[in-house]
């Protein structure tokens, strides 16, 4: 046998981007590279998918590192087939899941229905201003819309990956798509007429 | 803006960028799992050979201190004391007791754990 055969691969080897299940795989080996690697490549789209579910920046940043940290500690429990996005994306759900039923089961505090009505200041850029309200829109949608909302525009997963991670089927995926802008487009729309005097 | 058609609107939803994460939030995933200090283990085997170790010094010290007439005499009143204990039919009817309820609850299906998850993923 080769010596090249004996040297366990580095990241460098896999090419300038590898794989996620190489990672994987190569974390497995014990290569811890490869799993910051991970990290690095997912940390910022859990974090928002946790910040749009759990809508509380402390809580989303606890969510991420608990699901790095539950995938870090199962890695050997993930096929070999699946995508590494869909399971820690599903791990962070099913996380904001978790602390969404304890605060409703612990407060009695009313989530708020409706978007933020203030305005922002004149002097704002008007596209700032415009992402400003759609993203208070956002958080105005209930649970099921926004996460949906988040995964596929926000984030660019396919239909398939977010009925994977929500453990819903792809129809229902698309009624919750198709709701979420309806409700989007009545409560951006509501706001503007508020304003206009 | 108006957001009446779906294409304005499905224009803005994918122009939103997204929100960063805090700065520390990188080093601290990687501090929770790949650069985490490894947790103390304890191999049966190490807890073995510990207790090896206890038994050769214990011999030793009694040696040292009373010579081999001592070890014999220490080693026979322990041999007794077990007998005893174990000799009693009480001890064996708990320890059965014991063990028989340590078995069955290790076989117990973990139902509540279960239906608790369910209930938080509604």
């Amino acid at each position: 046998m080769s010596a090249a055969l004996l040297e366990s691969p580095t990241i460098a080897s896999l090419g300038p981007d590898p794989d996620d299940s190489a990672l994987v795989a190569m974390t497995l080996g014990g290569n811890s590279e490869a799993f910051a690697t991970l990290v690095e490549r997912y940390d910022r789209a859990v974090y928002h998918l946790a910040y749009r579910t759990v809508r509380d920046a402390e809580e989303a940043r606890d969510v991420a590192q608990e699901a790095f940290f539950k995938a870090f500690s199962s890695l050997r429990t993930f096929k070999p087939g699946a995508k590494f996005s869909t399971w820690i994306f599903s791990i962070a759900y099913h996380a904001c899941c978790d602390r969404l039923s304890r605060r409703r089961r612990y407060s009695s505090e009313e989530f708020p229905e409706r978007a933020d009505p203030t305005p922002g200041p004149e002097t704002q850029a008007i596209a700032a201003d415009e992402a400003r309200r759609l993203r208070a829109a956002i958080e105005a949608l209930p649970e099921k819309y926004r996460t949906a909302i988040t995964l596929y525009h926000l984030q660019g997963r396919q239909y398939e990956e977010i009925a994977q991670v929500l453990g819903i089927p792809l129809g229902t995926v698309k009624t919750h798509l198709f709701r979420a802008k309806e409700q989007l487009r009545k409560l951006l729309n509501d706001e503007r007429t508020e304003e206009t005097p | 803006m108006n957001y009446d058609s779906d294409e304005a609107l499905e224009r803005a939803l994918f122009a939103l960028y997204l929100e960063e994460p805090p700065v520390e939030l990188r080093a601290s995933i990687l501090a929770a799992t790949v650069y985490r200090a490894p947790a103390i283990i304890t191999l049966p085997e190490a807890a073995g050979l510990f207790a090896l170790l206890g038994v050769i010094a214990w011999v030793g010290v009694s040696i040292a201190m009373g010579g081999m007439p001592l070890l014999a005499h220490t080693l026979l009143t322990m041999q007794i004391a077990v007998t005893r204990f174990f000799g009693s039919t009480i001890t064996l009817a708990w320890l059965a007791t014991g063990g028989a309820i340590a078995i069955i609850l290790s076989l117990w299906p973990n139902q509540p754990t279960v239906i608790g998850e369910r209930i938080a993923r509604r």
